[in-house]
């Protein structure tokens, strides 16, 4: 208990509360900028903790990827190009809301869900850690291939109305994780003979081709036909009342799980669990319909899950010393410079840094709503440029983000020929959502698949799979995930045709 | 049958896709390899996916959307497109300050900006700053140019 | 004639000598081939800062990421030999991956200014194991073949050769499963679904698993394991990162550099910041770093050609 107190008296120290706040802006500034990303954020301030006392660190870089998962729909909502990949989704609801002309309410809904998010996967944070991380653990090959076998089914609910191309979409994004070498061998695929595309693609130029930049070359000929989004009175963002939530609670508890357990599995982020929430609230939500014309339940699914997400992936990541999602990898380095040892012994022989993480993370998300305000404020000043200008900027800023992703000029290129491709298939009616679903988690679904035969060895598959209750029970799921809403579907029609 | 000309021609464009992309799997030599793992299988069942997809894009219905009437290909999009290909080739080749000023002033013509001596300012101000705050705030490297 | 060659290389030596003495005088970009905040960047970005301040020149991590390092490399190889660009690389990208897969890179590609750390490779395993120490494990593996996992976070890179190896010289047959990350492979070592990894010693601190042999001749300091030389199997595998430069580097870049990379790896501040990061330092100056280079990268290539004959 002292250790807890103590934990708590240490993150409200002056220093640390600054850092925090910095951080927190910083991270909402470098997010807002479309195409720079919450890695780069970090690593940006990494340099700049090597002199600190460990929790100011912590602070800082807790703050930044608080603040760079946030800031993002800043720039969703009002230029409809997505400043960070996990904020893509928030701009298929968000950006219509605008052009509304309710830019202010679309962001007060944006904050109001990432804070609440973010906070929620703090308690569990709290309250579950050891256990959580206890039963990530679980998940071998086989569960995590029944786990993603879970989450592309949200293609199939993302793509309502559109089916056959949604799904394309979709397979052309697994196929996109593809590119370069095999998990399970060194032969290069799909490369075209060029060294540049010998280590795959980027998730950063992928998201900033099919949203940022598909979305310049359509504005070039709808500003003739469709006036932009306008600068908002005074810059303020307004916050849904409480009336407003009636009915969205559910749906905002059920994200922000969602985004959590996202976070807790190493090796995905937050824009894996943005847009796996996105494709459950479309397939579940009462007001499915109205998704992509403004419907707040689609910001409150993406927006809640990707702050989630830093709570969710600090479990396994201060329990167990393995990442939850490369921003956190970066995270665990920086204990590792402070002399703090990562891993299974942090717990028990710091346990008043991990303590410190924890409210120190909540007090980060507190500092979302301020520093959101200040960052809408500015980026309000944005929109009065006129909108071929803001649209150049828009081009270069998002072609260096993807740049300075990697370092590797060929990101640039394909984040060309990705935007191209994107505005056509855009035109064409293909949802682009399945793309970014595909190509997340393709290549864990390969090298899952991979595993799978390879543990296996010479059992039957009947008896590998039933050798693990969990995978059973997921792939269950999986299977009433894809069923359930032709089911209802079906059972709705008829009782259409019954009525009449 | 209620056919869409526009969802046939998307079906066959995909087909085509599947197949070049098929074409691409074959005939490569193997290197390490893990036993029991062609490298190639996995690609090859999901590009016979899409194929089916292909052929079920081009049985769909259309739908009548309000996007409709701006039209797909013109003069501006097409520019627009082309302006981004020469960009993306010369990043590397000249340099960021020289692609990103062109980029702008080309994006903003495009896009009906007249105002020229405005439009000249404000990119070259843009990018200088831009190049600022990643050289020196962000300390990541911008290519200058390598035929210099 | 013989005076006008002598006035024409002594103006050139001048020349050089005048165009060099200010080296350095503008910032140096170095690039390191993976992620931040990874075991080969936090030592590069150590070793920046302390050479910053004795060399009274900016020095700029320049992280390029991909396809095993070789991305970042194949930059540094592109990159003018002017002494302005240098690369910090582990040993894989330059001794395993021009032997695997089509890089712009080879053997002769490189000037080398000093080896900063190296570590021996150590096979660890999981504390479920049924083995206790490496005879054991030899004995149980060999009862029950093709059961055994070992980890691997690439065909035929760090992970796998050592491994590789190792079964062959002791007759063991056991499973290669790939991953994509060192906490991948830590997630099932837990809990036991893998049971070998050969990588450095950094994760035995790290996590609840315990090392079987080091691949050294004799044992490192503070790193108790039989050594495979004790044990019969004379191999000598280490992780090493070292500063390199593209060829060709002018003479006084290359001792300037390698004087000042020379104090800092052996200063006692850097050996204590890289303690902390479980890394230990050691220095190679410029020509015994390439002779060492030259000898592993031969070393690896025969390994990885009878690796894909047995193919």
């Amino acid at each position: 208990m002292e250790i807890i107190i103590n934990a708590i008296m240490e993150a409200f120290t002056p220093l640390t509360v600054g850092m925090n706040f910095l951080g927190v802006l910083v991270g909402m500034l470098i997010g807002a900028l479309p195409g720079l990303g919450s890695v780069v954020g970090i690593s940006i301030c990494l340099p700049f903790t090597y002199g600190m006392h460990s929790s100011a660190a912590i602070a800082l870089l807790l703050g930044v990827y608080a603040g760079s998962v946030s800031g993002g729909s800043i720039a969703s909502v009002l230029l409809n190009t997505p400043g960070t990949p996990q904020a893509a989704c928030t701009a298929l609801d968000g950006h219509p809301m605008a052009k509304q002309g309710k830019s202010a309410q679309a962001l007060g809904w944006c904050f109001a869900a990432s804070i609440l998010g973010g906070l929620f996967s703090c308690v569990v944070l709290i309250l579950a850690t050891p256990t959580l991380a206890a039963f990530a653990l679980e998940f071998g090959a086989l569960e995590t291939f029944a786990l993603i076998l879970m989450g592309l089914t949200c293609i199939s609910s993302v793509s309502a109305g559109a089916q056959a191309k949604g799904l394309a979409a979709g397979v052309i994004g697994l196929l996109l994780a593809c590119i370069g070498p095999s998990p399970f061998s060194s032969l290069q695929r799909f490369t075209f003979g060029l060294f540049g595309l010998s280590g795959g693609i980027d998730l950063v130029p992928v998201i900033v081709g099919v949203f940022a930049l598909s979305e310049v070359i359509v504005r070039a000929e709808s500003i003739l036909y469709e006036k932009r989004v306008e600068a908002m009175k005074g810059g303020a963002i307004i916050l849904p009342g409480l009336r407003e939530w009636s009915g969205r609670v559910a749906l905002l508890i059920k994200s922000s799980a969602i985004g959590t357990f996202v976070g807790i599995m190493p090796g995905t982020g937050a824009a894996t669990a943005s847009f796996l929430s996105y494709g459950e609230a479309k397939r579940s939500s009462p007001r499915r319909e109205k998704f992509g014309t403004g419907e707040p339940d689609s910001i409150i699914a993406a927006e809640s899950a990707n702050n989630a997400v830093t709570g969710g992936a600090l479990v396994p990541t201060l329990a167990l010393g393995i990442p939850g999602d490369p921003v956190t990898a970066i995270l665990l380095a920086t204990f590792a410079i402070h002399g703090l040892s990562p891993g299974v012994r942090l717990m028990a022989e710091s346990p008043e840094v991990v303590y410190c993480s924890f409210v120190t993370l909540i007090i980060a998300n507190v500092f979302l709503y301020p520093t959101g305000k200040i960052t809408a404020k500015l980026f309000n000043y944005l929109l009065r440029l006129p909108e071929p200008i803001l649209m150049g900027v828009v081009v270069v800023l998002c072609i260096l983000g993807a740049y300075g992703s990697r370092g590797n000029s060929v990101d640039v290129i394909v984040t060309v020929i990705s935007g191209i491709a994107a505005y056509f298939m855009r035109r064409q009616g293909y949802p682009m959502p399945p793309i970014v679903i595909g190509f997340v988690l393709g290549q864990q679904f390969e090298l899952s698949i991979g595993q799978m035969i390879l543990f296996k060895g010479d059992q039957s598959w009947l008896f590998y799979i039933l050798s693990s209750p969990l995978a059973c029970i997921l792939f269950l799921i999986a299977l009433i995930l894809i069923i359930l809403p032709h089911f209802s579907n079906y059972m709705s029609k008829k009782k259409i045709t019954s009525d009449i | 049958m209620n056919l869409s000309r526009s969802n046939i021609f998307n079906g066959i464009f995909v087909l085509f896709v599947s197949v070049l992309l098929f074409f691409r799997t074959t005939g490569k030599e193997d290197a390490f390899t893990t036993e029991g793992i062609h490298p190639m299988d996995y690609p090859r069942a999901l590009i016979f996916l899409l194929f089916i997809l292909g052929i079920l894009i081009a049985f769909t219905k259309s739908k009548k959307t309000e996007e409709d009437r701006i039209p797909i290909v013109t003069r501006r999009t097409i520019s627009m497109c082309i302006s981004l290909i020469f960009f993306a080739i010369l990043f590397e080749k000249i340099g960021f300050a020289l692609c990103a000023f062109g980029g702008m002033m080309l994006c903003g013509i495009i896009m009906g900006y007249r105002r020229f001596v405005l439009l000249t300012c404000v990119s070259a101000i843009s990018c200088a700053c831009i190049w600022i705050v990643f050289t020196y705030v962000l300390k990541i490297p911008l290519p200058t140019g390598t035929i210099w | 004639m013989l005076k006008r060659m002598f006035s024409f290389l002594a103006i050139m030596f001048l020349w050089s000598a005048v165009a060099f003495a200010g080296y350095p005088e503008k910032t140096i970009t170095l690039i390191v081939p993976f992620g931040a905040g990874g075991a080969t960047d936090i030592p590069a970005r150590v070793l920046a800062n302390m050479m910053e301040k004795k060399l009274g020149q900016t020095i700029v991590v320049q992280n390029i990421v991909g396809a095993a390092g070789t991305q970042g490399i194949a930059q540094l190889f592109a990159a003018k030999p002017d002494g302005y660009t240098l690369g910090y690389t582990p040993t894989g990208v330059v001794c395993l991956q021009p032997h695997v897969q089509h890089v712009p890179f080879n053997r002769d590609s490189f000037d080398f200014i000093g080896l900063v750390t190296r570590q021996p490779v150590v096979l660890m395993s999981s504390k479920v194991a049924p083995w206790k120490n490496f005879e054991e494990m030899v004995e149980i593996v060999k009862k029950e073949p093709d059961k055994y996992v070992v980890a691997i976070t690439g065909t035929a890179n760090m992970t796998h050769i050592p491994v590789v190896e190792l079964a062959k010289h002791f007759g063991l047959k056991l499973r290669y499963i790939p991953y994509r990350t060192t906490a991948e492979v830590m997630k099932d070592m837990i809990t036991g679904r893998v049971h070998l990894y050969a990588d450095s010693p950094v994760p035995l601190s790290q996590f609840d698993i315990f090392g079987l042999i080091q691949f050294a001749e004799k044992r490192a300091k503070n790193l108790d394991l039989p050594t495979t030389k004790e044990l019969g199997f004379d191999r000598d595998i280490s992780h090493w990162q070292g500063l390199i430069a593209p060829k060709n580097l002018p003479q006084e870049a290359l001792d300037k550099l390698a004087s000042v990379v020379k104090e800092v790896v052996e200063s006692p501040e850097f050996n204590a910041e890289l303690v902390k990061m479980s890394t230990n330092a050691e220095w190679m100056g410029p020509e015994q770093f390439k002779t060492f280079f030259e000898k592993e990268f031969d070393m690896y290539g025969e390994v990885l050609s009878n690796l894909a004959q047995k193919k």
